[in-house]
Protein backbone atom coordinates (compact mmCIF):
# COMPACT_ATOMS: atom_id res chain seq x y z
CA UNK A 1 0.00 0.00 0.00
CA UNK A 2 1.36 3.42 -0.42
CA UNK A 3 0.53 6.87 0.84
CA UNK A 4 -0.55 9.90 -1.33
CA UNK A 5 1.99 12.52 -1.82
CA UNK A 6 3.11 15.40 -3.82
CA UNK A 7 4.13 14.07 -7.98
CA UNK A 8 6.62 16.14 -9.99
CA UNK A 9 5.48 17.95 -13.01
CA UNK A 10 4.16 15.23 -15.15
CA UNK A 11 2.83 13.05 -13.52
CA UNK A 12 0.60 16.02 -11.36
CA UNK A 13 -0.72 17.42 -15.09
CA UNK A 14 -1.81 13.94 -15.95
CA UNK A 15 -3.79 13.48 -12.32
CA UNK A 16 -5.02 16.94 -13.32
CA UNK A 17 -6.20 16.30 -16.39
CA UNK A 18 -7.97 13.62 -15.21
CA UNK A 19 -9.74 15.35 -12.25
CA UNK A 20 -10.83 17.73 -14.78
CA UNK A 21 -12.33 15.34 -17.33
CA UNK A 22 -14.32 13.76 -14.04
CA UNK A 23 -15.80 17.10 -13.26
CA UNK A 24 -15.99 19.97 -15.53
CA UNK A 25 -19.51 20.24 -16.51
CA UNK A 26 -20.70 19.84 -12.98
CA UNK A 27 -22.70 22.62 -11.30
CA UNK A 28 -20.04 22.86 -8.39
CA UNK A 29 -16.87 22.75 -10.28
CA UNK A 30 -14.67 25.93 -10.04
CA UNK A 31 -11.56 25.37 -11.84
CA UNK A 32 -8.71 22.49 -11.25
CA UNK A 33 -4.93 22.80 -11.05
CA UNK A 34 -1.27 22.31 -9.99
CA UNK A 35 -0.16 23.16 -6.09
CA UNK A 36 2.94 24.21 -4.79
CA UNK A 37 4.17 21.25 -2.13
CA UNK A 38 7.34 22.17 -0.24
CA UNK A 39 9.81 20.79 -2.42
CA UNK A 40 10.17 23.09 -5.49
CA UNK A 41 9.74 20.18 -8.35
CA UNK A 42 6.50 18.47 -6.34
CA UNK A 43 2.78 19.33 -7.14
CA UNK A 44 -0.69 18.14 -5.37
CA UNK A 45 -3.83 18.72 -6.91
CA UNK A 46 -6.15 21.90 -6.19
CA UNK A 47 -9.87 21.79 -6.66
CA UNK A 48 -11.37 24.67 -6.50
CA UNK A 49 -15.86 24.55 -5.20
CA UNK A 50 -18.52 26.41 -5.45
CA UNK A 51 -20.13 25.74 -1.96
CA UNK A 52 -23.68 27.67 -3.05
CA UNK A 53 -23.85 25.24 -5.52
CA UNK A 54 -26.76 23.02 -5.29
CA UNK A 55 -25.30 19.63 -6.28
CA UNK A 56 -23.74 18.07 -2.96
CA UNK A 57 -20.14 17.11 -4.40
CA UNK A 58 -18.55 13.33 -3.66
CA UNK A 59 -14.93 15.52 -3.26
CA UNK A 60 -11.87 13.10 -3.49
CA UNK A 61 -9.09 13.07 -1.17
CA UNK A 62 -6.34 11.99 -4.13
CA UNK A 63 -6.14 11.30 -7.75
CA UNK A 64 -3.70 9.02 -9.00
CA UNK A 65 -1.76 8.89 -5.42
CA UNK A 66 -1.95 12.70 -5.49
CA UNK A 67 -3.44 14.34 -2.53
CA UNK A 68 -6.02 16.59 -3.90
CA UNK A 69 -6.38 20.38 -2.01
CA UNK A 70 -10.06 21.48 -1.67
CA UNK A 71 -10.94 25.25 -2.21
CA UNK A 72 -14.26 26.62 -1.14
CA UNK A 73 -15.00 29.79 -3.67
CA UNK A 74 -18.27 30.63 -4.72
CA UNK A 75 -16.57 33.31 -7.64
CA UNK A 76 -14.28 35.11 -9.15
CA UNK A 77 -13.94 38.84 -10.23
CA UNK A 78 -12.55 41.21 -12.42
CA UNK A 79 -10.83 43.51 -9.89
CA UNK A 80 -10.81 47.00 -11.25
CA UNK A 81 -12.04 49.30 -9.06
CA UNK A 82 -15.45 49.30 -7.91
CA UNK A 83 -16.21 46.21 -9.38
CA UNK A 84 -16.43 44.88 -5.98
CA UNK A 85 -15.66 41.32 -4.74
CA UNK A 86 -16.97 38.47 -3.95
CA UNK B 1 23.72 49.64 -14.41
CA UNK B 2 20.03 50.21 -15.31
CA UNK B 3 19.22 53.58 -16.64
CA UNK B 4 16.25 55.85 -16.11
CA UNK B 5 14.09 56.78 -19.26
CA UNK B 6 14.02 60.33 -18.95
CA UNK B 7 12.15 61.19 -22.40
CA UNK B 8 10.35 59.22 -24.44
CA UNK B 9 12.23 58.95 -28.25
CA UNK B 10 9.44 57.09 -30.33
CA UNK B 11 6.97 58.48 -32.19
CA UNK B 12 4.11 59.17 -29.96
CA UNK B 13 0.25 58.68 -30.62
CA UNK B 14 -0.77 62.77 -31.18
CA UNK B 15 -3.43 63.49 -27.83
CA UNK B 16 -6.78 63.20 -28.79
CA UNK B 17 -9.04 66.63 -28.20
CA UNK B 18 -10.98 65.79 -25.10
CA UNK B 19 -13.48 67.04 -22.73
CA UNK B 20 -14.17 64.15 -20.64
CA UNK B 21 -14.52 65.18 -17.12
CA UNK B 22 -15.72 68.68 -16.42
CA UNK B 23 -14.98 70.50 -14.03
CA UNK B 24 -11.30 69.33 -13.16
CA UNK B 25 -8.30 70.52 -14.94
CA UNK B 26 -6.04 68.89 -17.23
CA UNK B 27 -2.72 68.22 -16.72
CA UNK B 28 -0.19 68.21 -19.23
CA UNK B 29 3.38 66.79 -19.98
CA UNK B 30 3.65 64.17 -17.03
CA UNK B 31 5.74 61.72 -15.52
CA UNK B 32 4.35 57.90 -15.75
CA UNK B 33 5.37 54.97 -13.02
CA UNK B 34 4.24 51.86 -12.94
CA UNK B 35 1.50 50.45 -10.21
CA UNK B 36 -0.71 53.31 -9.71
CA UNK B 37 -3.98 54.48 -10.97
CA UNK B 38 -5.11 54.51 -14.61
CA UNK B 39 -8.26 53.46 -16.76
CA UNK B 40 -10.38 53.75 -19.84
CA UNK B 41 -12.32 56.68 -19.57
CA UNK B 42 -15.48 55.03 -19.31
CA UNK B 43 -14.57 52.30 -16.50
CA UNK B 44 -13.29 53.37 -12.87
CA UNK B 45 -9.88 52.39 -12.38
CA UNK B 46 -7.22 49.70 -11.75
CA UNK B 47 -3.85 49.62 -12.43
CA UNK B 48 -0.80 50.58 -14.82
CA UNK B 49 0.87 47.73 -15.11
CA UNK B 50 4.45 47.82 -17.05
CA UNK B 51 5.31 49.83 -19.31
CA UNK B 52 5.86 47.53 -22.79
CA UNK B 53 6.93 48.55 -26.80
CA UNK B 54 7.03 47.57 -29.73
CA UNK B 55 8.82 48.48 -32.92
CA UNK B 56 6.90 51.53 -33.22
CA UNK B 57 6.13 53.13 -29.83
CA UNK B 58 6.09 52.75 -25.82
CA UNK B 59 1.93 51.66 -24.52
CA UNK B 60 1.27 51.31 -20.84
CA UNK B 61 -0.50 47.75 -20.36
CA UNK B 62 -3.42 47.01 -18.00
CA UNK B 63 -5.99 44.46 -18.47
CA UNK B 64 -8.59 44.83 -21.24
CA UNK B 65 -10.92 45.39 -18.29
CA UNK B 66 -9.51 48.48 -17.08
CA UNK B 67 -8.16 49.89 -20.76
CA UNK B 68 -10.63 48.68 -23.50
CA UNK B 69 -13.69 48.53 -21.11
CA UNK B 70 -14.39 44.73 -21.35
CA UNK B 71 -14.53 44.73 -25.60
CA UNK B 72 -16.83 48.25 -25.32
CA UNK B 73 -14.13 50.31 -26.53
CA UNK B 74 -12.79 51.90 -29.23
CA UNK B 75 -9.14 52.50 -31.06
CA UNK B 76 -7.79 55.89 -29.66
CA UNK B 77 -10.24 55.97 -26.31
CA UNK B 78 -8.76 58.07 -24.15
CA UNK B 79 -6.23 56.54 -21.44
CA UNK B 80 -6.80 58.38 -17.74
CA UNK B 81 -4.22 58.90 -14.87
CA UNK B 82 -5.57 58.80 -12.63
CA UNK B 83 -8.27 56.33 -13.41
CA UNK B 84 -11.86 58.27 -13.48
CA UNK B 85 -12.90 57.57 -9.92
CA UNK B 86 -9.91 58.43 -8.59
CA UNK B 87 -9.99 62.02 -10.11
CA UNK B 88 -9.81 64.50 -7.49
CA UNK B 89 -8.19 67.70 -8.45
CA UNK B 90 -6.65 66.79 -12.26
CA UNK B 91 -6.02 64.26 -14.29
CA UNK B 92 -3.82 63.87 -17.71
CA UNK B 93 -4.55 61.83 -21.23
CA UNK B 94 -1.90 59.58 -20.81
CA UNK B 95 -1.71 57.11 -23.79
CA UNK B 96 -4.78 56.18 -26.54
CA UNK B 97 -5.78 52.63 -26.55
CA UNK B 98 -3.82 50.40 -29.00
CA UNK B 99 -4.91 46.90 -29.10
CA UNK B 100 -6.86 44.77 -26.72
CA UNK B 101 -7.43 40.74 -26.78
CA UNK B 102 -11.05 40.42 -26.85
CA UNK B 103 -13.07 38.84 -24.39
CA UNK B 104 -16.02 37.90 -25.90
CA UNK B 105 -17.82 35.53 -23.91
CA UNK B 106 -16.83 31.32 -22.88
CA UNK B 107 -13.41 30.68 -23.65
CA UNK B 108 -10.73 33.44 -22.84
CA UNK B 109 -7.19 33.70 -24.03
CA UNK B 110 -6.14 36.90 -21.77
CA UNK B 111 -7.59 39.99 -20.25
CA UNK B 112 -4.91 42.43 -21.54
CA UNK B 113 -4.66 45.45 -23.58
CA UNK B 114 -1.88 48.19 -24.39
CA UNK B 115 -2.46 51.54 -25.34
CA UNK B 116 0.34 54.14 -26.87
CA UNK B 117 2.15 56.63 -25.36
CA UNK B 118 0.40 60.09 -25.71
CA UNK B 119 2.58 63.33 -26.72
CA UNK B 120 1.66 64.46 -23.01
CA UNK B 121 3.93 61.70 -21.50
CA UNK B 122 7.34 63.94 -21.14
CA UNK B 123 9.19 60.80 -18.75
CA UNK B 124 8.71 57.62 -17.69
CA UNK B 125 10.29 54.77 -15.08
CA UNK B 126 10.05 51.79 -17.01
CA UNK B 127 11.27 49.23 -14.70
CA UNK B 128 11.21 51.66 -11.45
CA UNK B 129 8.37 50.05 -8.75
CA UNK B 130 8.53 52.00 -5.58
CA UNK B 131 8.99 50.24 -3.16
CA UNK B 132 9.72 46.94 -4.61
CA UNK B 133 12.37 47.80 -6.55
CA UNK B 134 13.49 47.40 -10.17
CA UNK B 135 12.67 44.68 -12.29
CA UNK B 136 14.65 42.83 -14.86
CA UNK B 137 13.75 43.11 -18.12
CA UNK B 138 12.93 39.33 -19.50
CA UNK B 139 9.88 38.05 -17.79
CA UNK B 140 10.21 34.43 -15.78
CA UNK B 141 10.61 31.81 -18.69
CA UNK B 142 9.21 28.30 -16.62
CA UNK B 143 5.35 29.07 -14.93
CA UNK B 144 6.16 26.68 -12.07
CA UNK B 145 9.48 28.01 -10.69
CA UNK B 146 8.30 30.88 -8.82
CA UNK B 147 7.16 30.83 -5.08
CA UNK B 148 7.43 34.63 -3.67
CA UNK B 149 6.20 37.45 -5.27
CA UNK B 150 5.40 40.90 -4.80
CA UNK B 151 3.13 43.70 -6.79
CA UNK B 152 2.27 46.97 -6.61
CA UNK B 153 -1.13 48.03 -7.41
CA UNK B 154 -3.77 51.22 -7.03
CA UNK B 155 -5.80 49.96 -4.02
CA UNK B 156 -3.00 47.98 -1.84
CA UNK B 157 -0.06 49.32 -3.05
CA UNK B 158 2.56 47.05 -2.30
CA UNK B 159 2.40 43.31 -1.19
CA UNK B 160 4.09 40.50 -0.95
CA UNK B 161 2.33 36.85 -1.40
CA UNK B 162 3.11 33.08 -2.79
CA UNK B 163 1.80 31.38 -5.67
CA UNK B 164 -1.04 28.93 -4.29
CA UNK B 165 -1.91 27.54 -7.64
CA UNK B 166 -0.64 26.66 -11.36
CA UNK B 167 -2.00 25.85 -14.31
CA UNK B 168 -5.72 26.64 -12.93
CA UNK B 169 -8.24 25.11 -15.32
CA UNK B 170 -11.67 26.14 -15.71
CA UNK B 171 -11.66 29.53 -13.78
CA UNK B 172 -14.89 31.37 -14.81
CA UNK B 173 -14.87 35.15 -14.45
CA UNK B 174 -18.21 36.91 -14.74
CA UNK B 175 -17.54 39.90 -17.04
CA UNK B 176 -21.20 40.98 -16.77
CA UNK B 177 -23.67 41.79 -14.37
CA UNK B 178 -26.08 40.63 -11.54
CA UNK B 179 -28.61 40.96 -14.08
CA UNK B 180 -26.78 40.28 -17.55
CA UNK B 181 -24.01 37.61 -16.22
CA UNK B 182 -21.03 37.11 -19.13
CA UNK B 183 -19.08 34.48 -17.87
CA UNK B 184 -15.52 34.21 -19.43
CA UNK B 185 -13.43 30.78 -18.48
CA UNK B 186 -9.26 30.52 -18.80
CA UNK B 187 -6.77 27.88 -18.49
CA UNK B 188 -3.70 27.65 -17.57
CA UNK B 189 -3.91 30.61 -14.78
CA UNK B 190 -2.32 31.65 -11.79
CA UNK B 191 -3.07 31.61 -8.47
CA UNK B 192 -1.70 33.86 -5.49
CA UNK B 193 -2.71 34.56 -1.87
CA UNK B 194 -0.83 37.16 0.54
CA UNK B 195 1.61 36.79 2.83
CA UNK B 196 0.82 36.31 5.43
CA UNK B 197 -2.70 34.35 3.99
CA UNK B 198 -5.11 36.64 5.62
CA UNK B 199 -3.05 39.87 4.53
CA UNK B 200 -5.20 40.13 0.55
CA UNK B 201 -2.54 40.08 -1.97
CA UNK B 202 -5.02 42.15 -4.29
CA UNK B 203 -8.22 44.05 -4.29
CA UNK B 204 -10.77 45.80 -6.68
CA UNK B 205 -8.83 48.37 -8.24
CA UNK B 206 -5.72 46.12 -8.47
CA UNK B 207 -6.71 45.01 -11.57
CA UNK B 208 -3.37 45.28 -14.14
CA UNK B 209 -1.15 45.25 -11.46
CA UNK B 210 2.86 43.46 -12.83
CA UNK B 211 3.61 40.68 -10.08
CA UNK B 212 7.13 39.89 -9.62
CA UNK B 213 9.00 36.89 -8.75
CA UNK B 214 10.51 38.26 -5.51
CA UNK B 215 13.67 35.97 -5.84
CA UNK B 216 14.58 37.09 -9.58
CA UNK B 217 12.08 40.44 -9.83
CA UNK B 218 11.72 38.82 -13.55
CA UNK B 219 8.18 40.36 -14.17
CA UNK B 220 5.53 37.01 -14.18
CA UNK B 221 1.88 37.78 -14.29
CA UNK B 222 -0.91 40.18 -14.64
CA UNK B 223 -3.39 40.71 -12.02
CA UNK B 224 -6.70 40.43 -13.19
CA UNK B 225 -9.17 38.80 -11.08
CA UNK B 226 -9.62 37.46 -7.20
CA UNK B 227 -12.33 35.94 -4.69
CA UNK B 228 -12.66 35.34 -0.94
CA UNK B 229 -12.91 31.62 -0.49
CA UNK B 230 -14.84 30.42 2.58
CA UNK B 231 -11.88 30.39 5.05
CA UNK B 232 -11.79 34.39 4.36
CA UNK B 233 -8.93 34.04 2.60
CA UNK B 234 -8.17 36.46 -0.49
CA UNK B 235 -7.12 34.61 -4.04
CA UNK B 236 -5.59 36.85 -6.70
CA UNK B 237 -5.55 35.38 -10.42
CA UNK B 238 -2.99 36.33 -12.75
CA UNK B 239 -2.17 35.27 -16.76
CA UNK B 240 1.53 34.19 -17.16
CA UNK B 241 2.64 36.95 -18.68
CA UNK B 242 4.52 35.76 -21.68
CA UNK B 243 1.06 35.19 -22.67
CA UNK B 244 0.25 38.01 -22.63
CA UNK B 245 2.92 39.79 -24.25
CA UNK B 246 2.87 36.76 -26.90
CA UNK B 247 -1.18 37.74 -27.53
CA UNK B 248 -0.44 41.69 -28.04
CA UNK B 249 3.17 41.67 -29.34
CA UNK B 250 4.86 43.58 -27.26
CA UNK B 251 7.64 43.25 -24.53
CA UNK B 252 8.95 45.00 -21.51
CA UNK B 253 10.67 47.94 -22.58
CA UNK B 254 14.54 47.42 -23.28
Amino acid sequence: MTTAGPKPLVAAQAAKRKLAEAFRGESWFRGVGLAPANRRDLFTLRLTVDPSAHDEPSLPTECEGIPVEVVFLAAYRPRAGGSGNS
Amino acid sequence: MRRRRTSCSKKNVPSAEIDIVRGVSYRPRVTLRAGGSCGHFEVTAGTLGAFVEDADAYYVLSNNHVLANSDACSRGDPILVPGPIDIVGGFSVVAQLSAWVPLGGGAGKVDAAIAAFSDDVAHFYPWQYAGIGTIKRSPIADRFAVNRVAKRGRTTGVTRGVVSAFDLDGVAIDYGSHASPRLVTFDNQLEFVGSPPEKPFSQPGDSGSLIIDANSMRPYALVYGGGLDADGIDRTLGHFLPEVLDELGVTIVK
